[in-house]
């Protein structure tokens, strides 16, 4: 509880702060005034929010709120007054209140987010900070306290929160992590993975390897890999920042034209020390992926429902001189629902901002989390539990017995992964105006990968084991340095300018080894035959960039840099790249013609490039040091390209931010054009060139564009009673536009994805079935056809927030991905090897009674007439991706402050619209960014269903 | 702001330029990272022996592929399970070689092929005067020559170095003329091994070529007991012998000599030559498959001419040279000479000899001797291929309405520009 009784708003702000820190006595109202008292709570989960300034309207009496979401002001005057609620992010709201003399009157408050609000402090794409009033690019934003439901990791809190960025490609294996796309692909060869900071310092963004096999059948594992993502725990997370193209990217540079994901993390506020607490629990179930024959496509006696439980602690506060601080520690297990499948992850925190003297303010952060995983085989595996379940007695037993099959499970797939990041700021404030921040950051990523087919494993019967040590070392340094001045007459210039050096080395070792003397306890040393394998790389970009704000009145804005940069992966011919931008925003509601009722608007523009450099060999010709028995032997692997150098992606925005109804109704608006050009493509040579692998050459140019609409709603908010709404609409068209002369190509796996003029990059070629559903005609097919694209040209996310009796809500969200195509692949390795699959169980039938099929049915349901390009199905689907019930419990547990219980029910429908089997959003074998996705033998995520208590102290 | 504080602030700020530069453009950005061997590297007489164990390692592979499968198509074994990774697929086990049932046949071939011929080129280069008789040379040229056979034997198109696509002969003039140059350089180089290994490969790419003079010329010098055999090591999955690795009961049991010829033919004859075994636990292949036209799984017989992964797989053979001479004598009309030369391999292994009463029985006893004498060696579509185009008679399988040589891959025909069928 705070209480405030002052004069001047920063007078009351300090007066608080040095209240928070002193353990502050109520005053007590004994001079006919009285007193307000209540709590401030986030309308979308029902939690405290802290630090929220209440304010009595007209009056000088006002306080903040404390860690519980609770105020006390004092010294109110007697009668009708407004209390009024201002916090950072949220709308305003104000509330009538009948103050007695002596009395006390408790006033609650449920408040809304607020997309649009112009003066809030934002990172995105600028040089070191700007309001949102400044920037002309779109900003991608998720604030955690939004966040109702039990976040179980990063990739899912983003999934379908903002408009443009889709989350996918993820299975059902414990610990499988999902790729994100910011406005669809940007490159078809490269990969399409944004670039993460974590408060400021680079991090890996790429998958984890997967625990497979270095050499020959490589796909034994589970085939699934981790995200480094996910190693973040999402309870820790303030915002997130998300910049979705070039546009924004520009002064991140070479890397970043598939967008940046900027978190910032939750730092401790002055004030007493503020606890809170999170206790989970809940479990997994596998919904139904097959047809209503076979629901779960014959997994059922290899499936559990997995239980899930896990803590998160907190604790945060500041002293008085001048330190802050955030010690957070969390755990979480799942038991997944394959039965070998577990997880279990420790993170801990500590965030710590501290101000040595009046100019130099200094934070650091210390992030570890260890991940344990252990998986069960599956995928496309002949020895997963997954494909030899689907294909039953065509399996690679030759038998459907359960307990046959089970006997795959006594591979251990264990991964370990350590995961620290190291981050310190230093901004220095030379003037008031002139500042310069550095950034040093570091991210250690090392991972353990065990694999172990024990002495009497079927299909190795003497034993396999491998054991890989992984580990990327990412060094980043960043230097900004901003100088501002403003003019008379409202004119306002700054100038900023640094520079990135960004040190990535990855690297593993590997130790394999078979042929165990017998049963037991081993390490690689045991195996009779030992093989090894090692590799290291290392790319270096280093850049400078210079930037330049120039501000008129408050409400026209000009932004013109550019940055420079250099890359260990560019070829010998190729020196530095630049890269400019340029924006503009105009606050048209800031105008003097602008009326009240239109609430207020902002115009933007921007045009940006950015770029992504190929991987360190690309540029050189190389061969394999493979051996061949005990000499050694080389074999043609790359065959280079000397003139290689980045793709450069240019993109234009134009849209605006607009807030109606005094912030009830806000829309954002976005149109995007991106265009790739010196696109690398990897391009096949014919094998009788010798290169098998294809070559990396600057030769294509491509496009994408699409808009995004963001609307947000209060639809009413009633004392009781509140209901809010959002929608995310979003279109992404990408198009070939140019192969430099060369031909079209086939990527992707079995080479389904076509790259192609005219063409969505990638398009999806298959064999249509013209007259499918004709009995007993001949097959009307047509070879090659296209289909469409492989990435969802519209998604459509909706949220809708109630709150009803006491404060408890009920949180919807729900997304729709349309337009995309995909290769089904399990049903071809199906049918193709006569396998009994449920999407044929009416033919088997007509078959063995003598009567007639259909075309599809004669296609498919026949193993010798099966090709692999007749499964490609439309990927269009609806998922409820959520639904939470936040129940606020106030101080109901003793010796809490505020508590609530959450119940949380995610993933747990879906429907497909076209696609017979499956999710469209799983994946293949071949991690994040397989291009074009495909499905091979793996099963979708589970539905989660999680209970939560949340306590504050 | 006051002016005076800002420029002695600008002043400070000058200082930070170095230290920008020193950030941003002076840092080392070149990296050299270890591990794959860049081209350069390779122009050393140091690198020469790696260069052309490469080239052998790539012939390996290649091998491994067409024998198990070709095998298949040509019923050398019988498909008893898996269909893709170490299996037969569907179409295969119907004896289609289609372009659209995977490139690693064609691809692993044509490499073999490339980095064979580049060997050649690279060892030259290098060695320079001294390449005239250094048994490296002839090693690669060796290499270039069994893969250009290779390729001749088990593929219907000819296709060099991304042109455009010919008659597969081509690949044969090319074997003879690296066959010519390999016999001549390791003459020079005093290893009789390698020069005997190039005549007898020779040997048998005239045949191909229909050149029965020459061929019987060079397999008059090669010993009945000369074998030249490619390698296979335990090392990793792909230096596996692969007929071995795919009809073993660990992992696959993917092939089976039930139901073939030499199925019933070894129970007769004990023939060594074709020796499969059975096991008393272990009865079926690891999966069902088509076996008089009804779905099933079939019983494992497996092969021991392989029998482990390390199995070496003839390249040549005098024996096989015997039977050159042998198709020769029949040409000529000479039926008693053919089977006599024939009977001697026959007698040798304590296998009833062979007799025919007309041309027609001794060209199908030629034919079944061959199949026999080079069982599993990824030879035996060539056999088919060339008596079907010479109107040879006699039968040994029926080969009606199955493809005797593998197509080119989609990958070529898509990848190349010059590839107009």
């Amino acid at each position: 509880m705070r209480v405030m009784s002052g004069s001047g708003w920063l007078g009351w702000v300090a007066a608080v702060a040095g209240m928070l820190a002193a353990a502050p006595q109520p005053m007590a109202a004994q001079d006919g005034t009285g007193r307000v008292r209540g709590t401030v709570t986030n309308v979308a989960n029902g939690q405290p929010v802290s630090n929220a300034q209440v304010q009595i309207v007209g009056e000088r009496q006002g306080g903040l709120t404390g860690p519980d979401g609770t105020f006390l002001i004092t010294g109110v005057s007697v009668g009708s007054r407004i209390v009024r609620v201002r916090a950072l992010g949220y709308q305003l709201l104000s509330k009538p209140a009948v103050v007695s003399a002596g009395g006390t009157v408790a006033v609650d408050f449920a408040i809304t987010t607020s997309p649009v609000a112009l003066n809030e402090i934002v990172v995105t794409g600028t040089a070191g900070s700007a309001r949102k009033r400044e920037v002309g690019n779109s900003i991608g934003q998720i604030k955690l306290a939004d966040v109702p439901e039990v976040s179980s990791n990063v990739s899912n809190l983003i999934s379908g929160r903002v408009a443009g960025v889709t989350v996918g490609g993820g299975v059902g294996n414990a610990g499988g992590g999902q790729a994100i796309r910011l406005r669809g692909a940007t490159s078809v060869s490269l990969t399409n993975q944004p670039l993460i900071y974590v408060d400021g310092i680079r991090t890996r963004s790429e998958e984890y390897p997967r625990n497979g096999i270095f050499q020959g059948a490589t796909q034994r594992g589970a085939n699934s890999n981790s995200s480094p993502l996910d190693d973040i725990n999402p309870d820790d997370i303030d915002r997130i920042e998300i910049v979705k193209g070039a546009a924004a990217a520009t002064l991140f540079g070479t890397d970043a034209a598939a967008g940046v994901i900027q978190i910032f993390t939750k730092r401790g506020a002055q004030g007493a020390a503020k606890w809170n607490a999170q206790f989970n629990s809940g479990f997994t179930k596998l919904q139904q992926f097959g047809t209503d024959e076979a629901p779960l496509l014959f997994m059922d006696p290899f499936l559990r429902n997995g239980g899930r439980y896990g803590v998160q602690a907190q604790v945060s506060g500041g002293s008085t001189n001048n330190i802050k601080y955030l010690l957070s520690f969390g755990a979480d297990n799942l038991a997944g629902v394959l039965p070998n499948d577990l997880e279990r992850k420790y993170n801990i925190r500590s965030n710590v901002d501290f101000s040595p003297t009046k100019k130099l303010n200094m934070s650091f952060s210390t992030a570890y989390t260890n991940n344990l995983i252990n998986n069960t085989p599956a995928g496309n595996n002949a020895q997963g539990i997954t494909l030899n379940a689907f294909r039953r007695d065509r399996n690679y037993f030759g038998n459907a017995n359960a307990d046959t099959i089970r006997q795959v499970l006594l591979q251990e797939l264990t991964s370990n992964i350590d995961r620290l990041l190291l981050g310190s700021t230093s901004t220095l404030a030379l003037t008031p105006n002139i500042t310069s921040r550095l950034t040093l950051g570091l991210d250690r990523a090392a991972l353990e990968n065990r694999n172990l087919r024990p002495f009497g494993f079927p299909a190795a019967a003497q034993g396999i084991i491998q054991n890989q040590r992984w580990a990327n070392t990412t060094l980043s340094v960043d230097w900004v340095n901003n100088l501002e001045r403003t003019f008379g007459s409202g004119v306002k210039a700054s100038f900023a300018f640094g520079s990135q050096y960004v040190n990535s080395n990855v690297g593993d070792v590997v130790a394999f080894s078979e042929r165990f003397p017998g049963p037991g306890d081993v390490t690689v040393a045991s195996g009779s035959l030992r093989n090894a394998d090692e590799n290291q790389q290392r790319v270096i970009t280093g850049g400078v960039f210079v930037q330049s704000l120039l501000g008129l009145k408050d409400r026209y804005f000009l932004t013109v840099g550019a940055r420079v940069d250099g890359n260990s992966a560019f070829g010998t011919d190729f020196g530095f790249q630049t890269y400019p931008k340029i924006s503009g925003s105009w606050v048209v509601s800031d105008e003097g013609f602008w009326k009240q009722t239109f609430g207020t608007l902002k115009l933007r523009a921007a045009y940006g490039e950015a770029g992504r450099a190929p991987g360190a060999f690309d540029a050189v010709q190389t061969w394999n040091p493979v051996g061949w028995g005990n000499d050694p032997a080389l074999r043609p692997l790359n065959r280079g390209n000397e003139n290689l150098g980045p793709e450069r992606t240019t993109e234009t925005e134009l849209g605006f931010d607009q807030s109606l109804l005094n912030g009830k109704l806000t829309l954002d608006f976005t149109y995007f054009s991106a265009v790739t050009k010196d696109a690398l493509f990897a391009v096949n040579g014919p094998a009788s060139l010798g290169f098998l692998n294809s070559t990396l050459q600057n030769v294509g140019q491509l496009k994408k564009s699409g808009v995004e609409l963001a609307i947000n709603s209060t639809l009413l908010d009633k004392d009781d009673f509140g209901l809010t709404a959002g929608l995310n609409i979003s279109t992404n068209n990408s198009l070939v536009q140019s192969l430099g002369g060369a031909p079209s190509f086939g990527i992707g796996n079995q080479n389904v994805g076509w790259i192609e003029v005219g063409n969505p990059a990638p398009s999806l070629r298959g064999m249509l079935i013209r007259n499918p559903d004709a009995i007993g005609a001949a097959p009307d097919t047509m070879s090659n056809h296209l289909f469409g694209p492989s990435q969802p040209t519209r998604i459509l996310s909706g949220t809708v927030s109630l709150r009803t009796f006491r404060r408890i809500t009920v949180a919807l969200r729900g997304e729709y991905q349309g337009g995309a195509f995909i290769n089904e692949d399990a049903s071809f390795q199906a049918l193709s090897r006569s396998v009994q699959w449920p999407t044929c169980f009416a033919a088997y039938d007509k078959i063995a009674a003598n009567e007639p099929l259909t075309v599809r049915e004669t296609l498919t349901c026949r193993a010798s007439n099966v090709r692999r390009t007749m499964f490609i199905f439309p990927a269009d689907f609806f998922k409820l991706r959520d639904v939470t019930v936040t129940v606020p419990m106030g101080k109901l547990i003793p010796g809490t402050a505020s508590s609530a219980l959450v119940l949380s029910a995610q993933n747990f429908f879906r429907r497909n619209y076209g696609m017979p089997l499956f999710d469209p959003e799983m994946s293949g074998n071949d991690g994040f960014n397989a291009n074009p996705r495909y499905i091979s033998e793996q099963i979708p995520a589970p539905a989660m269903y999680m209970t939560s208590i949340r306590v504050s102290f | 702001m006051n002016p005076t504080t800002s420029t002695r602030a600008l002043l400070r700020v000058r200082h930070l330029v170095p230290l920008l530069v020193m950030f941003g453009t002076a840092c080392e950005l070149k990296v050299t990272n270890p591990g794959p061997v860049q081209a350069s590297f390779l122009d050393s007489p140091a690198a020469l022996a790696a260069v052309v164990n490469g080239a052998g390692r790539d012939l390996s592979l290649a091998l491994g592929y067409t024998a198990y499968t070709g095998g298949a198509v040509t019923k050398e074994i019988f498909p008893s399970g898996s269909t893709a990774a170490f299996g037969i697929s569907v179409r295969q086990q119907a004896g289609f070689l289609a372009d659209d049932d995977g490139d690693a046949w064609w691809e692993f071939s044509q490499r073999a092929r490339w980095t064979g011929e580049k060997a050649v080129v690279r060892v030259k280069e290098v060695l320079a005067t001294s390449a005239a008789n250094s048994a490296t040379l002839a090693q690669a040229l060796i290499w270039a020559g069994y893969s250009n056979r290779h390729l001749g034997e088990n593929f219907c198109e000819g296709i060099i170095d991304g042109g455009a696509p010919g008659p597969s002969t081509v690949y044969f003039d090319r074997a003879e003329s690296n066959f010519t140059e390999a016999i001549a350089v390791a003459t020079a180089a005093g290893n009789t091994n390698l020069a005997t290994a190039a005549r007898a490969g020779r040997a048998s790419v005239r045949l191909s070529k229909n050149n029965l003079t020459g061929a019987v010329e060079d397999a008059g010098l090669v010993s009945s007991t000369f074998a030249y055999r490619m390698p296979y090591y335990a090392n990793d999955l792909d230096q596996y012998n692969r007929v071995f690795w795919a009809s073993a009961n660990q992992p696959y049991r993917g092939h089976t000599v039930f139901n073939t010829f030499f199925d019933s033919y070894r129970k007769a004859t004990r023939d060594p030559r074709v020796p499969f075994d059975s096991s008393l636990t272990v009865l079926q292949g690891d999966a069902a498959v088509t076996f008089n036209g009804v779905s099933q799984r079939v019983r494992w017989y497996f092969q021991t001419k392989y029998p482990n992964l390390t199995a070496p797989i003839n390249l040549s053979s005098g024996w096989e040279m015997r039977l050159i001479e042998a198709e020769a004598r029949l040409v000529s009309g000479d039926i008693a000479g053919a089977l006599s030369i024939m009977n001697v391999r026959r007698s040798a292994l304590n296998v009833p000899a062979l007799t025919a009463g007309n041309i027609t029985d001794a060209w199908s006893a030629l034919k079944r001797e061959r199949g026999i004498e080079l069982w599993l060696e990824s030879r035996r579509l060539n056999d088919y291929r060339r008596w079907r185009a010479l109107n040879r008679p006699g039968v040994a399988d029926d080969m009606t309405g199955r493809d005797l040589c593998f197509a080119t891959s989609l990958s070529e025909k898509q990848n190349n520009p010059n590839y107009v069928p």
